[in-house]
């Protein structure tokens, strides 16, 4: 099928539904179709329901939600609120998804049973409308707990946090609070409990030896760095013309340029190569230059050796160090690394699409160094001595050149480790932010969280040993440096700061990273730094949120209604659930329905018999297939996420409007399609 | 209305009902297990109170609080294991009103808290903090079920293992110390919206005695307990009561023998096992805590000497007991608060050696099993109660004059003397191989009865046992470093002693 098809097909099924569903059964109630009918009949299944005292559940709802807040145990004053929102959003979307499942489950069963519907159905109504109506009257009752619980999430949250910051300024008053825990106090007190920002992440970060400079051609990592470059191999770079399926491909060849420069070494560092003779030795040699092999150094310093891997689009290893050779490969003046991938990997790499060759830093005391295209791929051609040339792959931010080398630090529990320590002895990182909108003055905030490690010898102190993080800002037009600001942040908590415009420029602008303090490791990922571009009043964004679960409400009402159309009202309840999570409850299982789970039942069941075997396989794996399947066309409720956002003081985008707008209209009208033609063709009255 | 009304009533009833007999349940766990009964009704107050959120909770969660308890564990196991530490204290809090009544899970969330869930932490002052919360949970249970000996057994070593003894121990020890000290009243309390605990209560009124509340008794003495029988009465620092005033504040490990004497108390009288350690564990604590105390206070002694006489502190633990060693007793100062600091825990440290000497005795009537350990623990106690009797008195000499200070000074040449005798028996005793001893020992006198030797000939063996080492063909001493700790505290001893004889 073709592509337009093949990657929309649930919407064609959706259009072929509606359409056929319309225009081939109902053409004649579409015609005489009319928006006060409908509006007539929502009222009574709204009537009906508010006599049912559904809204009677709300205070209940309520009462838990306060009971449930007193009994909470949160890290802090913002950690207080983010979890009161959390409760707040859970127990309205429970209480108004299990109250509109039972409301329209049991509506027209009951209606049919008690022959109420007769009333409708004998005038001059289409069965249409009277789906339309009833879909419309839960949703205004859907509508009416929200705004109530709504009203409640407001006040209450109001409630909390004005309690709450008159408790954060007694405490800055009283001078009660410890140096790492004030500056997210005076933050709090500044920018409120109650937030809606539009945050920005950065585009790239890395961890250089020293800070690179717009001049600088070459790049510079320490050992337990590494580079990656990324490639991305089609068969028809690394398959010879005559190449058929299933022949193997002709090995290909890594070739990779790094330079080398001595580092400078710590006093621990030179007493673990060999004493005092290196001191004031390590220095900075100048521009770069390839390995040395000359060097007076060589006796003392280690020569300078990488490893080479290559790593799937994840950063997991795809073919290790030893499968290539490449474990511990000494770096000789110019004289390229030759690496060779094996014939029989090769395949691998091409199935996989893009990968990363990366190089790590081996020996100690030495810098690595690598300029903007340090490695390229070599494919064997039909003559001897000739090599197809393959770069690496294209930059994504400009497609015209090659992607340039990216560094980086060591991996550890929590990204990569930024070391800490005297400058000259330690890495520096980089975040790189691009676009972003900015204020013309006064100070932009921004908000971090890390992950912090530290060695148990530091611990032997009796006072606090904070980790410093030092952040200048450089613009990147001007390559102006601002003054650096120095932040204590405490492992995996949000840390706040913030930079003076003047020094972010146009948006365009790099973030530089020290860690001061020794024995200290600083785990930082791309998304561990955020701008904070705007703010939107909290009622704004709880209103977001709220309409995200109506419109989930919305969904389930369709569903229920559908369900309610050709089954008893416990089995209609039954089916909605299932039909509302069982995609999910697909996705959840994630791996475990992969390929090999039919040979997995088939082991674990123990069967001697491979006949046996071989037919409890193929129906597993068949009915794994089938539920996959399925699942596909089931709604995707993920996309409902109303309390992530809200609770972390995040603006909820315009886009999660719209992509549960797409979920809840999308298989929402089909379902009144076919609710349709169940009810047009049920005989509910003589 | 009116046909509702008998259900309403039939509700009101069975809730009324379900309370009578859940106490009535509690009450006759409680005798089961030997729990004592409270004093006044007013005391009990808290501990009803404390219950009530659990009480409630279960009773509204009915059949589902099962299924939530599984859910949240398994959710805060994860996200522990994930490092992911947001909502998961409110979880355990959660599984702590839900599960009141396990003590094993109680248990474990206390040493979850204080042990993997501080380490996590990057900066020391949140580290403490998260211990201090495995405190406060500790404590909430406490007041939920009182006297408890799994609850108490596991505050005390919350102070003991966690503050006193882990790599950070610099830290959390100098924070209990400066903490339990009296300060103002603070104008945030537990009860406030977002409170959380970042530092202990202080438990010392202005004068360093224990805070009148803290050592009220609370529960009555039963009649037939024997005179000599040691009794739990409630007062939650029942046991540090003998030892006040504090001037310095109060050392991790005398809270923690406070509370592992509350246990062993509960244990031996009150009749109680606890869930999880041998009885044997339990009843050896307080002498091990007692050590511990007399050993912190040893080691703020030695550096507020240090201090008081502008030495450099010296980086190696028994390198400061050398660098006061030549000290004159002419020496002066200005910074007379240390002198006194010094002196107060110079005086204080003899006694807790002794007290821990005595429960070392009376663990041992009932478990012989770490028989030769804890004599080895009660030599080494006695000989620092000696020597640390010695630098009281010298100290002390040093400001003194006329008889006091003749007085003083020939208190602490005894007690010097008796320090170094002891330490060489302990050498003896413990660090010699039988082989050797076979050789060097009067005839008549044992391993086991080193004391009979006269102390002026104690050196005289252990140089027989060098030269005996050094003739080996090794020449390697397996215990040196082993012994080495003792040879300093000889040195010092000596050089005092000396110091004592010059000016005679």
């Amino acid at each position: 099928m073709p592509p337009i098809i093949n990657d929309n097909i649930g919407w064609w099924i959706a259009g072929a539904i509606v359409v056929i569903g319309l225009v081939g059964f109902g053409l004649r109630d579409l015609l005489r179709f009319s928006p006060r009918r409908i509006w007539a009949i929502s009222s009574v299944s709204f009537a009906e329901s508010i006599r049912r005292r559904v809204l009677w559940i709300t205070p209940l709802a309520i009462i838990g939600v306060i009971i449930v807040s007193q009994l909470q145990h949160p890290i802090d004053e913002q950690d207080a609120i983010r979890q009161t929102i959390k409760f707040c959003l859970f127990a309205t979307g429970l209480l108004v998804t299990i109250v509109i499942i039972i409301l329209a489950c049991t509506n027209l069963p009951k209606e049919i049973d008690t022959r109420v519907i007769y009333t409708i159905v004998t005038k001059p109504t289409t069965r249409l409308e009277i789906i339309l109506g009833k879909i419309i009257g839960f949703a205004r009752v859907s509508a009416a707990i929200l705004i109530i619980m709504g009203l409640f999430t407001w006040g209450y949250l109001h409630l909390r946090a004005w309690n709450m910051q008159r408790y954060i300024a007694r405490q800055l008053i009283d001078g009660d609070v410890g140096p790492a825990r004030k500056p997210s106090l005076e933050h709090y007190q500044q920018s409120g409990l109650l937030q809606a920002r539009q945050l920005q992440d950065s585009d790239s970060y890395e961890i250089f030896a020293k800070l690179p400079q717009s001049t600088d051609s070459v790049r510079w990592m320490f050992n337990e760095q590494d580079f990656v470059v990324p490639f991305r191999l089609g068969l028809g770079d690394v398959a010879p013309a005559d190449w058929q399926s299933g022949q193997p491909l002709p090995p290909l060849m890594i070739l990779a340029h790094v330079y080398t420069q001595e580092a400078p070494l710590t006093d621990e560092q030179q007493e673990h190569l060999g004493g005092d003779l290196l001191r004031g030795l390590g220095t900075d040699t100048g521009g770069p230059r390839l390995s040395d092999s000359q060097s007076t150094m060589t006796a003392k310093r280690p020569a300078p050796k990488v490893a080479v891997q290559i790593l799937d689009r994840n950063g997991y290893t795809l073919l290790a160090p030893n499968i290539l050779n490449a474990t511990s490969l000494t770096l000789h003046e110019d004289q390229p690394l030759q690496i060779q991938i094996p014939a029989e990997q090769v395949m691998t790499l091409v199935n996989h699409g893009r990968f990363f060759v990366s190089i790590t830093g081996a020996s100690p005391g030495w810098m690595y160094g690598a300029d903007s295209n340090p490695v390229i791929i070599l494919a064997p051609t039909p003559q001897p001595g000739k090599f197809n040339q393959i770069p690496p792959a294209p930059d994504p931010r400009d497609p015209s050149r090659h992607t340039p080398p990216i560094f980086q630090g060591r991996s550890g529990t929590h990204g990569q480790q930024l070391r800490g320590g005297p400058a000259e002895f330690n890495p520096v990182g980089i975040y790189r932010f691009h676009n972003v909108p900015l204020p013309a003055s006064g100070q932009v905030p921004f908000e971090m969280r890390v992950g912090i490690e530290r060695t148990g010898d530091e611990l032997s102190t009796s006072t606090d040993d904070l980790t410093h993080l030092s952040i200048s800002a450089r613009n990147l037009k001007t390559g102006v440096i601002s003054d650096p600001i120095t932040i204590t942040p405490e492992s995996l908590r949000p840390t706040y700061f913030s930079l003076p415009a003047s020094a972010l420029g146009d948006g365009n602008f790099e973030l530089i990273l020290r860690n001061h303090t020794n024995g200290h490791w600083i785990g930082l990922q791309t998304n561990s730094v955020f701008v904070v571009t705007s703010h939107q009043p909290f009622i704004a964004n709880l209103a977001k949120s709220l309409l995200i679960l109506w419109l989930m409400t919305l969904l389930v009402i369709i569903i229920a209604i559908l369900c309610s159309t050709f089954l008893s009202w416990p089995i209609a309840v039954v089916l909605t659930i299932v039909l509302l999570l069982g995609r999910w409850g697909v996705m959840q299982l994630g791996d475990t329905l992969g390929s090999g789970i039919g040979n997995q039942i088939a082991t674990d069941f123990g069967f001697s018999d491979p006949s046996q075997a071989k037919v409890v396989s193929s129906s597993v794996e068949a009915l794994t297939k089938a539920l996959t399947a399925v699942s596909h066309v089931l709604p995707d409720i993920s996309k409902f996420s109303a309390t992530e956002d809200v609770e972390r003081g995040v603006m909820v985008p315009t886009a999660r409007l719209a992509e549960s707008s797409a979920v809840a209209f999308g298989f929402g009208l089909p379902m009144i399609v076919l609710a349709y033609i169940f009810l047009k063709n049920k005989e509910v009255a003589p | 209305m009116r046909g509702r009304t008998p259900v309403i009533i039939l509700l009101i009833v069975a809730l009324l009902a379900t309370g009578v007999t859940s106490q009535f349940a509690f009450n006759r766990r409680n005798a089961a297990t030997h729990r004592p009964g409270q004093l006044a009704s007013s005391d009990t107050g808290a501990s009803s109170l404390a219950g009530m959120n659990s009480y409630a909770l279960a009773l509204l969660l009915g059949g589902l609080r099962g299924p939530l308890v599984m859910m949240l564990w398994s959710s805060s196991e994860a996200q522990k294991n994930e490092k992911n530490l947001e909502d998961f204290d409110t979880k355990v809090e959660w599984i702590r009103l839900l599960q009141p009544e396990f003590d094993t899970v109680h248990i474990f969330q206390i040493w979850n808290k204080a042990y993997n869930i501080s380490v996590q932490m990057a900066s020391l002052a949140n580290k403490y903090a998260t211990i201090l919360d495995a405190l406060d949970y500790a404590r909430k249970i406490d007041r939920q079920k009182p006297n408890d000996i799994n609850i108490v057994e596991a505050i005390g070593q919350i102070y003991f293992d966690k503050l006193g003894n882990s790599a950070e121990k610099d830290y959390y020890t100098q924070r209990v110390r400066t903490e339990t000290q009296w300060r103002p009243a603070e104008r945030t309390h537990p009860g406030d919206i977002g409170w959380r605990r970042t530092r202990l209560d202080p438990i010392l009124d202005q004068k360093g005695n224990l805070l009148p509340e803290l050592t009220k008794p609370r529960i009555a003495r039963p009649e037939g307990l024997p005179a000599d029988s040691e009794w739990n009465n409630g007062a939650e620092y029942q046991y540090l009561e003998p030892y006040q005033p504090f001037p310095y504040g109060v050392s991790a490990f005398a809270i923690a023998y406070n509370f592992f004497k509350q246990a062993q108390v509960l244990q031996s009288v009150g009749k109680q096992h606890h869930i999880q350690l041998s009885s044997m564990v339990v009843d050896s604590r307080p002498a091990l805590a007692l050590e511990s105390w007399a050993r912190d206070e040893w080691t703020r002694a030695g550096e507020a000497e240090l201090k008081a006489f502008d030495k450099p502190l010296p980086s190696e633990p028994l390198d400061k007991q050398m660098a006061t060693a030549s000290l004159p007793l002419n020496a002066t100062t200005t910074h007379l608060e240390l002198i006194d600091a010094a002196l107060y825990s110079y005086q204080l440290i003899p006694r807790l050696c002794h007290d821990s000497i005595a429960e070392f005795r009376r663990h041992l009537l009932s478990y012989s099993t770490n028989f030769w350990t804890y004599m080895s623990h009660i030599d080494e106690l006695q000989a620092i109660a000696d020597l640390t009797q010695g630098d009281h008195d010298y100290l002390a000499a040093t400001r003194a004059s006329g008889e006091v200070r003749r007085n003083l000074i020939q208190s602490a040449e005894h007690s010097y003397t008796a320090a170094a005798a002891g330490f060489r028996r302990i050498i003896l005793k413990y660090y010699v191989d039988q082989p050797i001893l076979d050789r060097i020992l009067p005839h008549g006198v044992t391993k086991e009865t080193v004391e009979k030797i006269p102390a002026d000939q104690l050196q005289t063996l252990l140089n027989r046992v060098q030269q005996i080492l050094a003739a080996r063909p090794a020449g390697i001493n397996p215990h040196t470093e082993d012994v080495a700790e003792y040879h300093y505290y000889i040195d010092r001893a000596n050089l005092r002693l000396a110091q004592i004889k010059s000016v005679k």
